[in-house]
Formats: structure tokens, sequence, C-alpha cells
């Protein structure tokens, strides 16, 4: 018959003392069977703690992406207001290779409730298409100056969604924001 | 002793995997079961700090289960994945507290010779009307000889004469039934050289 190891090394009386021994034991470190109430309320306490900070990082996250948008509308608004319209790049361009822009080949006019937004919306998604696009702000309009579509380039395809234009456009475009 | 039920686990590895509000409710809820026995393995081992910080100590691992991004494999397997998480975590915030209090890091020291332990000043003194004085102190001395070389040992014989079950100390220990069996019928055989001549031959 197979012993039951864990049962048979110490005799009756020797358990006693040893049941009373870790009692006390457990007593003196201050273990219980069951988490006290306090312990429960102060961990939750951590955790909602833990969640507020995550929350705020997040909105703060949020915050710095408003404000950089908000940089670049700055800029747009300043330019309706002086002679001269406002550059402003989603690449690096040099002055030189301004005077480059006058007259591209292709127009596309578009309307919308903010030609301000929907212009920054195309200058993100130029940047995802990997497009180079110039937006110029002149009075209530909007002009975004595209260089170099590919036709049927996959990563373009959702820039050219916004503009009306079919996967096969190629080539550079310039697209005329005006208010509804 | 800490075991969760089939429908508690299922509920909790729902909870795990849903949206903020739910993570946290399960994660409280696991902090509030399994706690207590994290606890008192964490204080049979780390004695020299106070109660208060290892229950902080304790509470700043748990957490880390919410910020996990690891979820358990399945429901059955929520107390094994906690356990390693929270262990681990703690263990980290124990060395520095240790560290910090300049205090000698705990060892295992499985092998040391008796004479070579002196008698710890904290021994745990028990005081039962119905028991031998003489006979609990005795036991005493010996347990806190004992719990020194040996305190996972020591939490090993407790949890199995306060009534949990092969399973759940195998849980606890992170070993299959069979070899916490093996382990604790060996921990009761180092044990006994110091209580023997306290209450007499062992069975």
């Amino acid at each position: 018959m197979e012993k039951n190891l864990a049962d048979n090394t110490f005799s009756a009386n020797q358990e006693r003392y040893l049941r009373e021994y870790f009692a006390q034991l457990d007593k003196q470190l201050g273990i219980a069977k069951q988490t006290p109430e306090c312990l429960n309320n102060q961990f939750s306490r951590k955790l909602e703690a833990l969640n507020n900070k995550r929350a705020k990082f997040f909105l703060e996250g949020r915050a710095v992406i408003a404000a950089l948008a908000g940089a670049f509308s700055i800029g747009l608004l300043f330019s309706q207001f002086v002679l001269m319209p406002t550059a402003i790049t989603t690449r690096g361009y040099s002055s030189e290779s301004s005077e480059a822009i006058i007259s591209p080949p292709k127009v596309v006019s578009l309307r919308s409730e903010s030609p301000k937004d929907y212009a920054f919306k195309i200058a993100n998604a130029s940047l995802d298409a990997d497009v180079e696009a110039l937006l110029v702000g002149s009075g209530n309009k909007v002009q975004v100056i595209l260089h170099s579509l590919r036709a049927n380039a996959e990563e373009q395809n959702e820039l050219k969604k916004m503009l009306h234009l079919s996967n096969e456009a190629s080539g550079d475009y310039t697209v005329i924001i005006s208010p509804r | 002793m800490y075991m969760l039920s089939a429908v508690e686990l299922n509920s909790l590895f729902k909870d795990l995997s849903g949206g903020v509000a739910a993570k946290s409710r399960a994660v409280g809820s696991i902090y509030s079961k399994l706690s207590p026995i994290l606890f008192k393995k964490m204080r049979y081992r780390y004695r020299a700090l106070s109660e208060s910080d290892v229950h902080d100590i304790l509470q700043d691992a748990f957490l880390k289960i919410y910020s996990s991004k690891s979820l358990p494999k399945s429901a059955e397997a929520i107390p094994s994945w906690v356990f390693v998480i929270v262990e681990n975590a703690a263990l980290d915030l124990f060395r520095k507290a240790y560290k910090k209090n300049e205090l000698d890091w705990p060892q295992d020291s499985e092998g040391n010779s008796l004479e070579e332990i002196e008698v710890a000043d904290q021994a745990c003194s028990i005081a039962s009307s119905h028991l031998n004085r003489e006979v609990e102190d005795c036991v005493s001395k010996g347990m806190a000889k004992f719990s020194r070389l040996h305190p996972e040992r020591e939490l090993a014989i407790s949890m199995s004469l306060d009534g949990s079950s092969i399973a759940e100390i195998a849980g606890v220990f992170r070993r299959t039934d069979a070899a916490m069996k093996q382990y604790i019928h060996e921990s009761k055989k180092k044990l006994a050289p110091f209580i023997e001549h306290c209450i007499g031959e062992l069975a």
C-alpha cells in the first residue's frame, strides 16, 4: 500500500504544537484568510489613480497633436491678411524652386464648408501617400499644389479619392478649394 | 483557501480581455481573492520588512497585472498567471526595499549546519493555556532556526497543516501535485531534528 507521504511524519500531539505555533506566527505576521476591506479600498484607489494617469497622458498627447494642427492653421489664417500669399509646404521646399510652381498643367476645383480644414486633410493624405504638397492660402480660398502623382500607385488612391481623381491620374495638380 | 470557482474564473477571463472598466474590475477582484495567500508567502520570506511595507509592495505588484499586455491562456490558468506576474514584480520591489533599508537579503540556505545558526531574536512565542509552556517555547526556538534556513519549506508545512489542499499548495509553489506532496514530506523530515527534542520521538 502506498504511504501517504504528507501525513505521518509527526504524531497528533506534535502536530498540535506545530498548528498552534503557525496560528500564532500568522497572527504575529498579520496574515489573514481574507483581504481586509481597508486594503481592498486602498488598492481600488491605486487602480483608479493609474487609470486617471493613463487617461491624462492620452489627453495630453491629443492636445499636442491639436496644438501642432493649430500652428499650421495660424499660418494659413495669417496669409488671409497679407498681400502676398503665405506658402506652407509638407516637404522642405526652397524659395528658388517656388517660382516653378506657377501654372501647373491640371486644376481641380472643390468646394468645402471649411476650405482650410479640407486643405489640411489633403496635406495629411499627401504625407501618407509620399506626395509633395504645397498649401497656399489667399483670401477665403486655399490652393493645394500636388507634385508627381503616379498612376495606379496604391498608396496614393486615398488621396486621389479625396480629389475625385481616378487611380490612373498622374502628374502635377493644383487643387483649389473654395467655400460653399 | 484561495481557489476560485470555474464560474468566477470564466468571468474574470472575460473581463481581463474587456475594456478599461471590465479589466479594472477583474484586477480588483483578483487582488481581493489572491492577495491573502501571496501576502502569506511573501511575509514568510521577507520578515525583515514591516507588514505595511509588504502590503504596499504586493499592491504595486498586483497593479502590474493591469498594466501588463499579456493575458492568461485560459480561465483555469488565471491563478498561475497572476502568481508569476506578481511574484516577479514583487521580487524587484523587495530587492529595492532591502537595499534601501540596508537589510541582508534572505537566503534559503539548504544544508547549513545547525550550530552555525543563532537563535532568532524574533522567535515567535506561542502562549496557549492548554499546551505545555516549556514545550511551546522549545518549539518556537526550533521553528525560528528552521525558518531562517528554509522559509519556503516552513510555508509549505504551514499550509499543509492549516487545511490547504495539495492542489492549492502546488499552485502557490508552481509545482505539480506529486512534486508538491514529495516536497512537503521532505520538508517535514528536515524540520524534525529542530523540534524532536521538544516533543519526544516523531512518528
